[in-house]
C-alpha cells in the first residue's frame, strides 16, 4: 500500500475516459462511492489501494 | 382549527427551504458551467466577481456557491481564500503537467488529471510533463479517442479512500 498503485498508460487512459467523459454535461453529478467502486471494478481496479471501504 | 393552521405554517416552511435549496442548486449547477467555460476559454478560473457579474449574481452569493461546490467535491478553493485552485481536471495554477489541444494550453492537477483533460474535452491533446522518477522530459498523445505514448506508467500514491484528505497533495 505504501508505494501506491501503478497504472498502465492505457488503463489510466480508460479510468480519465470513465471518469471525466460528462464532466462539463450541463446535468452531471457527482457519483455515489457505490457508483465509483463500481466503476473501478468495471476497469479491474479491485485492490485494496481503490478500495472506498474503511479498513476494518 | 388552530392545529391545522400551525400544520399549513410548517408544510409552507418546508415548501420555501426546499424552494431556497433547489435555488441555490441551480445557482450551482450554472456556476460549474461558467467556471468550466471559462477555464476552456482562458485556461484559467473566473474570480468571484467575474462570476457574480456574468451570473448577475451578487459576490456574497457566489462566494457561498463555491463554498458549497468545494463541499461537494466539485470545487477546490484556494487555502484561506475564496477564489478558485482547482475545478478538477483543469489548475488554476502551473503545474508539471501540460496539455495543449484545440489551440490551447492549460495545466492539470496531476498526470492522470491530464489525461482527463482531452478524456473531458473528447479531443486530441498533447501531453507535456516529466517523468517522475528520473525527471526527462515526457510527452504523450491523445490522437483519436487512445492514448499514444511509449511504456509509462502511471503512479497513484495515495489509496482512492484517502484521496479527499488533501486534494492538494493528492
Amino acid at each position: 500500500m505504501g508505494r501506491g498503485a501503478v497504472l498502465s498508460l492505457e488503463r489510466a487512459w480508460e479510468l480519465a475516459v470513465a471518469w471525466y467523459h460528462d464532466r462539463m454535461r450541463s446535468d452531471w453529478r457527482r457519483k455515489k462511492r457505490t457508483e465509483v467502486q463500481e466503476l473501478f471494478a468495471r476497469l479491474g481496479l479491485t485492490s485494496r489501494f481503490w478500495s472506498l471501504e474503511e479498513p476494518e | 382549527m388552530a392545529d391545522r393552521s400551525e400544520g399549513q405554517k410548517r408544510i409552507q416552511a418546508r415548501g420555501s427551504r426546499l424552494s431556497a435549496q433547489e435555488e441555490a442548486a441551480e445557482l450551482d449547477r450554472l456556476i460549474r458551467l461558467y467556471v468550466y467555460g471559462r477555464f476552456l476559454e482562458d485556461a484559467r478560473p473566473p474570480t468571484v466577481e467575474q462570476t457574480a457579474e456574468a451570473l448577475q449574481a451578487t459576490s456574497a452569493a457566489v462566494t457561498l456557491a463555491y463554498e458549497r461546490l468545494a463541499r461537494q467535491r466539485v470545487l477546490v478553493l484556494e487555502e484561506g481564500g475564496r477564489e478558485i485552485r482547482m475545478a478538477m481536471p483543469f489548475s488554476a495554477v502551473e503545474t508539471p503537467f501540460e496539455v495543449r489541444a484545440i489551440e490551447r494550453k492549460w495545466y492539470a492537477n496531476c498526470a492522470w488529471d491530464a489525461l482527463g483533460i482531452p478524456a473531458m474535452l473528447n479531443c486530441d491533446a498533447r501531453i507535456i510533463t516529466r517523468c517522475g522518477d528520473c525527471g526527462e522530459p515526457v510527452t504523450l498523445a491523445v490522437m483519436d479517442g487512445e492514448v499514444v505514448g511509449g511504456k509509462e506508467v502511471i503512479h497513484f500514491a495515495v489509496p482512492a479512500l484517502r484521496w479527499w484528505e488533501d486534494i492538494v497533495f493528492t
